[in-house]
């Protein structure tokens, strides 16, 4: 079937190939003249281009160029990367001088719309673009990474782990299953573009409302982010610019614990006759004293801060140089980076990764065009054992970080809990965080081939795509024989191996049509696709493979019985049809269309489709605004427009069987192969979400103010959510949610300078969000593993009980019936008897919050004095909440180490404080339980951070011995130096979307500096 | 270029038609590595033993989860559970009902009976392509088993629950509960097919070694009539057991609960585990099971020591003058085990000083290299010792003499011979003998009516004797709060 259709469609292209197209002729002269700035520095590589033709040249050193054969009536258009292009009537004239001016604020900018592009001035959604030169700012190994608290409306979460990408959100979480965006590069889909280096990009496009993002149909519903990769130009010079940072890496806001003394003292004044003994033993060994009858004045010779034994200084490094350039038929640009990160924490952790990458673009005759591009990615992340951050967290600070004494402990003389009475749950973090040896080697590699024929230049054009992605994960996990106590120890090496291919393709064909005529110009786009992503794994385990070499770790080394072998896959496909029709008319009123129809693998129902509408009023072109003083431009946009998200399960639609060893009986030594039915299959739709949005865009001050406001109200229907079946452990998904997003916008900057050398901007932008979930399908609440939802709450939301406060009295536990019921004496947390029925049970539990912020927050300023540079970057966000599961997880083992707050802020005495708990009240179930989650544990997760200092210098011109190199830059950047916040946490950024503050990777801040040179 | 234009139009067109009609097919995928149920090859009866072996594995992964034999012992005064008040109050018959342990119970029990459902009709599925009358032998002694596994869900919820609802058809629409005793008559006729079809041999005999067999199902049988007080039907079904079915006591009542004594001639139900004899890699174990019972102490012989025997009870057995069984079912801090593993002493005063020893495998008895508590030993459920005390305690209520059988199970304890033996005697026999399996010690007091007084320091009352219905289920499940049904 997909032959037929491939065969269909080579045989239109040759049907087209028969046609060719008329060109016009004129009379021609020669024009010639100096490109400059604002500041009236020359431009070196700025092209002139004949519009409509792909005819032109570029300036030389000093901005001056030449250019022939132009027609009398002919229009130049003039540009040069980062600034605003020009266009300007030869009008018979000989000679024409042009002052550029940055694009910032430009509307006549150029903008990827998904299968097209449109300027600026027309469109009718929000979108913005984030230019190489922001990304480039920020050392990171994704270039995602970057762009936090750059885009009004799109939250990025980081991560600390070593080659770990960050969680992007756009506009609020409209999905129980997968907020993750669409990342489309060079025409493929991704869920991800942690492969890419930040030099690979050109720039990024946020298709935030769902007008915009309704052309990508059944996978926009989160938002779309186009990535554009490095292009050469026409007729331009080759341009070779080599740019890198070295840096270090430290760790920010690191938590402070308890040390010895005060983790005795909470311990022992919480209740002295269970632990003294393990405390005692502690000294026996290590040295101190507890000769006081008082232990506040013991001493402890064993006394670690585990943390700081974790942590340490890592250098992070990057190198790209690319080349780039175009003669007058062809562009090219060639590119290769490598970068470096190592981990912060102390053992061998880090990622590399080697980029390379290459696009040619050429017009192999008037009306047809070609081009290729590829990325090849190859990278190897020696992965962190995270549990050993949660393990440091617990592990009291009176056990030895080493014990040579022990005979038992091997390889290294690691101290063991045990040994002083810590029996199950107790690590040493610096043994959890060393034996541990796991690493993925991963390549990736991107190619996509198109080819653009002309029917009528610039009027009608037929474009086809085909894109291909492979990459392949190769994982192996090795843990060597050791021995910490008996509940850390491996007595046999472990190895586990696997391999996942990922293998994509995606084949576009678009036919576009441009036409203008009166004051109206439309453009019109109709278009299919096919796709179809694949998934493999293979994975293996062993036992008894021999250590000490990578190239001894292969399976076929260790046991053969015993060893597993296990395998998955996964196919589906997609088909798309899509037009997209634009009118404008006298650039004052503007409309758009867009329609999508979407076909899927993954479900019964194949079929979906997705239109969406946008209008804009350019309010400023109206005569009756002509005398405002001051505002240059002004637009009124709405817009509607309804999308899918296939990114939740794909639905079986039959009832399976499930084989393997959890299926299978015991006879004996052996099994026999088991299996058994799965009665219940799901039957899922996508999820369809709706969104309206509503803006304006201001432009005022001659060009100096421009001003963006969005508001957008969007409801998910369909939401994918899996209940408990009745009378089961198991969850059976369906389309159950319905989920309202809502928010406003806002992005403002102001860019002006002071006298011909001081440049400055400032830019400012903020987002709402309120998250609600509306309506589950009459049900009131749906349980998850860590938090709930319920209508009318924020989706994820913790629950539990609402702390009041601390009983301070014996009086007040006397006359609370809750209290006497439990037994609860002063210092306990006091919880809300929310239906006044005086028991404390499970209709008590409450919404506590969730990790879903109401209000982000960026501010940039950007200054500029000659060749000086300066800019400043922060973020912040509010209203989120963390659970803070380090400390929760007290309810598995009493004895953990406590933070350093919650020795400081215990309760005491009455009047001490109605915040924390007692010493002793920390070892109660009452306070602290697995059944008992209350607000205690809930903190905020509000942050400000300064988000990035960059200084930096630019020679010109530099006169090498005769070579004249266009530019260097220096510069200094302190990236995320300052961070503040109030939770109890390394970082209120977590990769755990449901808020669970555990095993995180402490974030970093780094400090580099860079260089760039252009050739 | 008008004519052009119409050429282009009339070719997109065109290919959009074809493509549209093409597509379907395209789309037509079936998920990767999933077998349809519809689409096993039921044609293939070699293979028709498989649901059965599913519902082994269901019984092992869902039926021993931690908690469900934590809550299951947790009401016998004899053991306590420390770890937080929820437990705590467990033992004073105090519940929350949102505790998610008691949902568990009810959900893994039910998970059971689901699977056992799918299982039934697999065979059935089977049973349309059998030519020979060996086959359909073969395929009636495997329903039976199932029908016995799918029993013994009901007998352990109705032991948690009392009144619970039968689950006929995995897609059941009424799921209103039903009193306990039409759950009893329900699984009682379940297990009668299995008497009547699986065969009369020792588990340890049988083809699939260690599946269960007819005597299994008598004896399941057995306890519920014993419930029920229908001691003529006891009688009868264990003195079946006891004349035709080659059982014997195991000599040594303490390696009766280690390797030794996995699938010994006095077992009649096991859970089966094995780590396949290696010291690495692969191993089917029953997650924290055994776990959850370890001592409190360093070393492979630990545990996270969460239920507690009471020094009351311990000194109970010593003043009856136990031996064998005291050492067995008694894991001491502080001393070191036959076996020569030490327990540490204890240091934290709240904690237990004394753990289920039956639960204990020695160090030594672990295959070389593996580490866990407990590891490759099997779960004992049903055994030999439990039909003989039934079958005396049956005949004295039937006005016998029930010396014989209940002499086997004193002199293979090493305790002195009694006569004429009462059924107060009987009842303390069991206390001893079973304690710590499968809480039969509380279901006796509740059946015998001893509960009020001899529970009467625990807060025992009638209307907590069970546990109640899950909140998570009840909440979902609006029929859970109806009457149960009397028929």
């Amino acid at each position: 079937m997909k032959k037929n259709h491939l065969k269909t469609n080579f045989c239109f292209v040759m049907i087209l190939l028969l046609f060719s197209s008329l060109t016009v002729q004129a009379q021609l002269m020669s024009i010639s003249g100096i490109i400059t700035d604002e500041s009236g520095d020359p431009l070196p590589s700025a092209t002139v281009i004949l519009k409509g033709t792909s005819q032109g040249v570029s300036a030389d050193i000093n901005g001056n160029y030449t250019i022939n054969g132009i027609p009398e009536d002919g229009v130049l258009v003039f540009s040069f990367f980062g600034m605003a292009s020009q266009e300007l009537a030869v009008a018979g004239r000989t000679n024409l001088n042009v002052v550029l001016v940055p694009d910032n604020l430009s509307i006549e900018e150029t903008v990827v719309i998904g299968y097209g592009s449109a300027k600026a001035k027309d469109l009718t959604a929000p979108i913005n673009v984030v230019k190489n030169e922001k990304i480039m700012a920020v050392p990171s190994s994704s270039p995602m990474t970057a762009l936090q608290g750059k885009v009004p409306g799109v939250n990025v979460i980081n991560s600390g782990t070593p080659g770990s990408g960050p969680i992007v959100q756009i506009r609020g979480i409209g999905s129980f299953s997968n907020s993750t965006p669409l990342f489309i590069v060079d025409g493929m889909f991704y869920d991800d573009i942690n492969f890419l280096n930040n030099s690979d990009v050109q720039e990024v496009t946020v298709l935030k409302d769902a007008s915009a993002a309704a052309i990508y149909g059944v996978r926009a519903a989160n938002g779309v982010i186009i990535i554009t990769t490095k292009k050469g130009s026409f007729n331009q010079k080759p341009k070779v610019t080599y740019e890198g940072y070295a840096g270090v890496q430290i760790a920010s806001n690191v938590l402070k614990l308890c040390n010895a003394e005060q983790y005795a003292t909470m311990l022992l004044e919480g209740n002295y006759d269970s632990y003294q003994a393990t405390i005692k033993k502690s000294i026996d060994l290590y040295g101190g004293s507890y000769a006081s009858s008082d232990f506040h004045n013991w001493t402890f010779g064993a006394d670690n801060d585990w943390y700081s034994e974790l942590l340490r200084p890592a250098g992070m490094t990057n190198h790209s140089l690319s080349v780039s350039g175009g003669s007058e038929k062809a562009t090219y640009s060639v590119g290769a980076s490598y970068l470096y990160q190592d981990g912060i924490l102390n053992v061998n952790n880090n990622y590399k990764r080697f980029n390379l990458r290459g696009s040619v673009d050429f017009e192999a005759t008037r009306w047809l065009k070609l081009g290729f591009n590829g990325h090849f990615s190859n990278s190897v992340q020696q992965t962190p054992n995270n549990s050993a951050w949660q393990t440091a967290f617990n592990c009291p600070p009176i056990v030895a970080k080493t014990d040579e004494s022990n005979e038992a402990t091997f390889p290294n003389k690691y101290g063991s809990p045990d040994v002083i009475g810590y029996t199950s749950n107790f690590y040493n973090p610096l043994a959890t965080a060393e034996y541990h040896d796991s690493k993925n080697l991963a390549f990736q590699a991107l190619g996509n081939f198109y080819g653009e024929i002309s029917f009528i230049p610039k009027k009608l054009v037929f474009r086809s795509s085909y894109s291909y992605s492979f990459n392949t994960v190769q994982g192996r996990s090795f843990t060597p024989t050791y021995y910490v106590s008996s509940w850390q120890q491996n007595a046999n090496t472990s190895l586990t191996k696997n391999v996942s291919l990922f293998y994509n393709y995606i084949f576009d064909n678009t036919l576009t049509y441009n036409e203008s005529f009166g004051k109206s110009r439309l453009s019109a786009m109709a278009g299919f696709s096919a796709r179809e992503e694949q998934y493999r794994l293979l994975s293996g385990k062993t036992a008894n493979v021999q250590g000490g070499a990578e190239e001894y770790l292969y399976l076929k080394n260790g046991d053969s019985s015993g060893a597993t072998v296990e395998d998955n896959g996964s196919c589906y496909r997609g088909l798309s049809a899509f037009a997209r029709v634009s009118y404008n008319y006298a650039d004052k009123y503007i409309l758009t269309a867009t329609f999508r129809a979407d076909g899927s693998s993954k479900y019964q129902e194949h079929w979906g489709y997705f239109p969406s509408v946008g209008a804009a009023w350019v309010i400023s072109q109206e005569p009756f605004m002509a005398g405002i003083k001051g505002l240059d431009y002004a637009k009124l946009r709405v817009s509607w427009g309804k999308l899918g998200n296939d990114h939740v399960a794909a639905s079986d639609g039959f009832s399976s069987i499930t084989t393997g060893k959890t299926t299978s009986g015991v006879y004996g030594n052996n099994i026999i192969d088991g299996y058994q039915n799965d009665s219940y299959f799901s039957w899922l739709r996508w999820e369809v979400v709706n969104e309206f949005n509503a803006g304006i865009n201001l432009i005022l001050l001659q060009n100096r103010l421009s001003i963006d406001v969005d508001y957008y109200r969007r409801i998910t229907e369909n939401a994918v959510i899996s209940p408990l079946l009745p009378f089961s452990t198991k969850t059976l998904a369906g389309n159950y949610g319905r989920i309202l997003n809502t928010g406003v916008d806002i992005l403002a900057s102001w860019e002006d300078r002071i006298g011909k050398d001081f440049r400055y901007g400032i830019s400012a932008n903020i987002s709402t969000l309120k998250n609600r979930v509306i309506d589950l399908s009459g049900a009131t609440i749906i349980k998850g593993g860590k938090t709930v939802n319920i209508p009318g709450e924020q989706m994820n939301s913790y629950y539990g009980f609402k702390m009041v406060g601390v009983y301070q009295t014996e009086e007040e536990c006397a006359n609370d019936p809750i209290a006497v019921a439990n037994g609860l004496v002063p210092g306990d947390l006091k919880y809300a008897d929310l239906n006044g029925d005086d028991v404390l049970d499970g209709n008590d539990r409450t919404c506590l919050g969730s990790y879903i912020p109401n209000l982000i927050y960026g501010l940039d300023l950007t200054l500029g004095y000659k060749g000086w540079d300066f800019s400043m970057t922060t973020y912040g966000q509010a209203g989120a909440q963390i659970f803070n599961r380090k400390r929760a997880l007290r309810y598995a083992q009493q004895d953990y180490n406590f933070d350093l707050a919650q020795y400081k802020n215990r309760w005491t005495s009455a009047g001490s404080t109605n915040t924390d708990p007692s010493a002793a009240a920390l070892l109660k179930t009452w306070n602290v339980s697995d059944q008992r989650y209350s607000s205690y544990f809930v903190e905020s997760a509000d942050f400000f951070r300064i988000q990035n200092i960059t200084l930096g210098y630019t020679f010109r011109n530099i006169n090498l011995w005769g070579y004249v190199l266009p530019g260097i830059r220096l510069a200094l950047t302190a990236d995320r130096p300052f961070t503040t916040f109030k939770a109890n946490t390394f970082t209120p950024e977590l990769t755990d979307k449901e808020g669970w503050d555990t095993q995180v990777y402490p974030l970093t801040s780094t400090y580099l500096f860079s260089i760039k040179i252009d050739f | 270029m008008k004519t052009f234009k119409l050429y282009a139009s009339c070719i997109m067109s065109l290919f959009l038609a074809l493509f549209m009609t093409s597509c379907e097919g395209f789309l037509e995928k079936a998920p990767e590595g999933k077998i349809p149920e519809e689409d096993v090859d039921y044609a293939d009866i070699t293979k028709m033993y498989q649901p059965v072996s599913g519902v082994y594995a269901k019984i092992r992964t869902s039926g021993m989860h931690w908690v469900i034999w934590e809550l299951t012992i947790g009401h016998d005064a004899e053991v306590f559970l420390w770890q937080n008040a929820i437990f705590q109050n467990i033992d004073k018959f105090i519940y929350d009902d949102s505790f998610w342990a008691i949902d568990e119970i009810w959900k893994q029990y039910y998970n059971i009976i689901k699977v056992a459902n799918g299982a039934l009709t697999s065979l059935d599925n089977y049973a349309k392509n059998i030519t020979s009358s060996s086959d359909m032998e073969k395929y009636r002694a495997y329903k039976g088993e199932v029908l016995f596994m799918r029993a013994y869900a009901y007998f352990r919820l109705a032991q948690a629950f009392r009144d619970v609802t039968i689950l006929k058809d995995n897609n059941q629409v009424n799921l209103r509960r039903s009193k306990r005793d039409v759950v009893y008559k329900y699984a009682l006729e379940d297990l009668q097919y299995g008497i009547e079809n699986m065969p009369r041999i020792r588990p340890n005999q049988n083809e699939h070694i260690g599946a269960v067999t007819a005597f299994s199902a008598e004896t399941l049988a057995a306890k519920i009539h014993l419930i029920m007080g229908d001691y003529d039907k006891v009688e009868e079904l264990t003195d079946d057991i006891i004349k035709n079915g080659a059982f014997s006591l195991y000599d040594d009542f303490y390696q009766l609960f280690k390797i030794p004594g996995k699938l010994c001639d006095e077992a009649i139900f096991e859970v089966q585990l094995t780590d396949f004899g290696n010291g690495s890699g692969d191993k089917i174990d029953p997650d924290q099971w055994f776990g959850c019972q370890g001592p409190l102490n360093s070393g492979n012989i630990s545990g996270w020591g969460h239920c507690g025997i009471t020094e009351e009870f311990r000194n109970w057995a010593i003043a009856r003058g136990e031996t064998v069984r005291a050492t067995t079912s008694f894991l001491k801090a502080g001393e070191t085990t036959p076996s020569g593993d030490a327990i540490n002493p204890r240091t934290d005063p709240a904690k237990p000083d004394c753990w289920n020893g039956k639960a204990y495998t020695p160090e030594n008895q672990l295959t070389p290299g593996r580490t866990k508590y407990g590891e490759n030993n099997n779960i004992r459920i049903l055994r030999y010792a439990d039909v003989l005390l039934m079958n005396a305690e049956a005949k004295v209520r039937n006005g016998k003499n029930g010396d014989e059988p209940f002499n086997k199970v004193r002199t293979r304890a090493a305790m002195p011979e009694l006569s004429n033996v009462t059924v107060d005697q009987i009842l303390d026999e069991r206390r001893m003998e079973l304690c710590f399996e499968w809480g039969d010690r509380y279901s006796d007091l509740l059946r015998t009516g001893k509960a009020a007084t001899e529970l009467a320091d625990y807060n025992w009352k009638p209307e907590t004797a069970y546990y109640p219905l899950p909140f998570a289920q009840y909440t979902t499940v609006s029929d859970l709060l109806l009457d149960p049904l009397e028929e």
